[in-house]
């Protein structure tokens, strides 16, 4: 009875050490996401509230990240940053799953000229460097949260489309899928039923990565002053606006900085648990600026 | 080795075709009319009619396109909305600083990441190890930019020990090197470690270590140059990534270079240097494939004879 429980808690010992890092990204993911969820009730003061009397203000009790040069208080427009950021993020990954991974699914279990055609459509996306390409389609769009989600998600289809067809063409082959093609289901049913299913996981895995890659990509062009408008409480504009303080105030520039650090290094300690427990092929793929 | 190289180079040729039909679309999926986005607000009417005509907008698609790759092939970018010079011109003098950088940064992080990560592979779960997982680590979660306010902040604001921003002397490459190869700097150590842990438990390294070598031996001939291939390899396919840092590094240090260039063409809406500069990048992450494949077939002959 007592060698039982001492298993079970060796084990459960072994498994913290083996995965306490994902744990950890876990954790900071929650609460980015329940922040940036319920930012106006965690933010202490109003984002956009400016106050002369307590400009540039250091960090302290009646503001505890401090105020900016417009006596805006700092934490709040962090926890706000977060929707964008968050919102960057997520926003790119959902336009690149829906678009580059539905078409390099379809492109893997069809195969010939479709497979030929989506694929040269990858690479000619590819041959960009990738924050190149974002930077390029804001040009064409034009600034704003919508157009940089955009931008970066079409940055990110590519890499998605790539994924699901190769993992398409390999589930494409196996026997219960001809099986299944041999009595003669339909299409659509088999993608849904027996090829999609084994796509989840990887492609998890590569969302977890790229949100982080897609927050970093934003962060940099608001920051460049290509990204969302100047006036949005955002992680990537606060920075570039901190500058000319950031001598003589330079927590203006560093809280921003360690927000987007600590939101993307839990995403990428997730993806790498997740990658590790589920799809080892993944390693590597994932930064852009 | 002569075949290999040509048939790599002739591969070039759609790569390029396909990218230089998407910048030229670029301008086309724009709302309105090219001629008076590419002209700019204030044109005048002579200006946007003599656009239209150089763009042959009346013209079928593939005839503009053709067109528009009759101008690349000669050299003609167009020309600049802001400084009304040739495109061409424009870039070929931000041309140097921009190689500079690259050229700096490139020695950084190839020294100081391989250096780091043979310590890491050799000596794994040593403290080198430890501290090229936690950099590589930090440096995929942090943004490039930041990094390099931060320097700026310390170095130049603070001590006063190096200039914040602009292009002279050597002091002024320091900062925006350094920061454009942290990324490298982890990347080439990640790569590099992971490589020569491969190779070592591999059967001539066993046989190696079996009769008898010494351990510098073992190290320098059997493993470091095959450890290099893969590494080398993986790093190409990251070059991008290394690209798009000094786009942003330059602008964080207004140092005078194409990619500061790009990123103010894209605050003007001056298309036609967007275009080029983006085709131009484009175009450098293709050659240095290229490079790189061919450096990959001279160390290893099974690569070019596939």
């Amino acid at each position: 009875m007592t060698g039982a429980s001492t298993r079970g808690r060796g084990g459960r010992a072994v498994w913290l050490r083996r995965r306490w890092l994902g744990l950890v990204g876990l954790v900071i993911t929650v609460i980015t996401v329940l922040s940036a969820a319920f930012a106006p009730w965690v933010a202490p003061y109003d984002p956009l509230a400016q106050d002369l009397s307590v400009a540039l203000e250091p960090p302290g009790a009646e503001h505890w990240l401090g105020t900016d040069q417009l006596g805006r208080d700092l934490l709040s427009r962090l926890v706000f940053g977060g929707r964008v950021s968050l919102a960057t993020g997520l926003g790119s990954v959902a336009f690149g799953i829906a678009t580059g991974a539905t078409l390099g699914l379809l492109a893997g279990y069809r195969g010939g000229w479709l497979d030929t055609l989506i694929m040269r459509g990858c690479d000619m996306l590819l041959a960009f460097p990738g924050f190149v390409l974002a930077a390029a389609v804001v040009a064409v769009l034009g600034p704003g949260l919508g157009n940089l989600i955009l931008a970066i998600g079409v940055r990110a289809a590519p890499v998605f489309g790539r994924l699901a067809r190769n993992l398409a063409l390999s589930v494409r082959e196996r026997p219960y899928v001809e099986a299944a093609r041999a009595v003669g289901v339909p299409d659509t049913r088999i993608l849904g039923r027996h090829v999609t299913p084994n796509l989840l996981a990887p492609v998890l895995a590569l969302a977890t990565l790229r949100t982080g890659t897609g927050i970093l990509t934003g962060a940099a062009l608001s920051f460049l002053g290509i990204g969302v408008a100047a006036e949005t409480p955002d992680w990537g504009t606060m920075l570039s606006l901190a500058q000319p303080y950031m001598r003589l105030y330079p927590h203006l520039v560093i809280f921003p900085g360690l927000a987007i650090v600590v939101a993307v290094l839990g995403l990428n300690l997730l993806a790498d648990d997740v990658r590790d427990a589920w799809d080892p092929r993944l390693r590597g793929a994932g930064r852009e600026v | 080795m002569g075949r290999y190289v040509a048939r790599r180079i002739l591969q070039l040729v759609p790569t390029l075709l396909a990218v230089s039909f998407l910048i030229f679309l670029m301008v086309r999926l724009i709302p309105g009319d090219p001629a008076l986005l590419i002209a700019g607000e204030n044109a005048t009417p002579e200006l946007v009619a003599s656009i239209r005509e150089r763009l042959g907008l009346d013209r079928p698609l593939f005839v503009q396109y053709a067109t528009y790759l009759g101008h690349l092939l000669r050299g003609d970018l167009g020309t600049s909305l802001r400084t009304h010079r040739p495109v061409a011109e424009e870039v070929a003098a931000r041309l140097p600083a921009t190689l500079q950088l690259a050229v700096a940064a490139g020695l950084i992080f190839t020294v100081l990441g391989v250096l780091l990560g043979v310590a890491a592979g050799i000596r794994r779960g040593h403290w080198p190890d430890h501290l090229v997982r936690v950099l590589s680590l930090v440096g995929v979660s942090s943004p490039g930019f930041w990094i390099g306010i931060l320097l700026m902040l310390t170095f130049s604001l603070q001590l006063r020990l190096l200039p914040a921003a602009g292009r002279g002397t050597l002091a002024h490459v320091v900062l925006p090197a350094v920061t454009a190869s942290l990324v490298g700097i982890a990347l080439v150590a990640r790569l590099v470690r992971t490589s020569i842990i491969e190779i070592l438990g591999e059967d001539y390294v066993r046989t190696a270590w079996a009769k008898g070598l010494a351990r510098p031996a073992v190290v320098y001939r059997h493993v470091l140059l095959n450890a290099l291939i893969p590494a080398v390899t993986i790093l190409g396919l990251e070059f991008g990534a290394l690209l798009g840092g000094l786009v942003v590094v330059e602008s964080v240090f207004a140092w005078p270079g194409t990619g500061k260039l790009l990123i103010d063409a894209i605050r003007m809406r001056d298309y036609p240097v967007v275009q080029s500069l983006v085709l131009l990048f484009a175009f450098m992450l293709a050659i240095v494939n290229l490079l790189i494949d061919l450096l990959c077939g001279l160390l290893d002959p099974r690569i070019r004879h596939e």
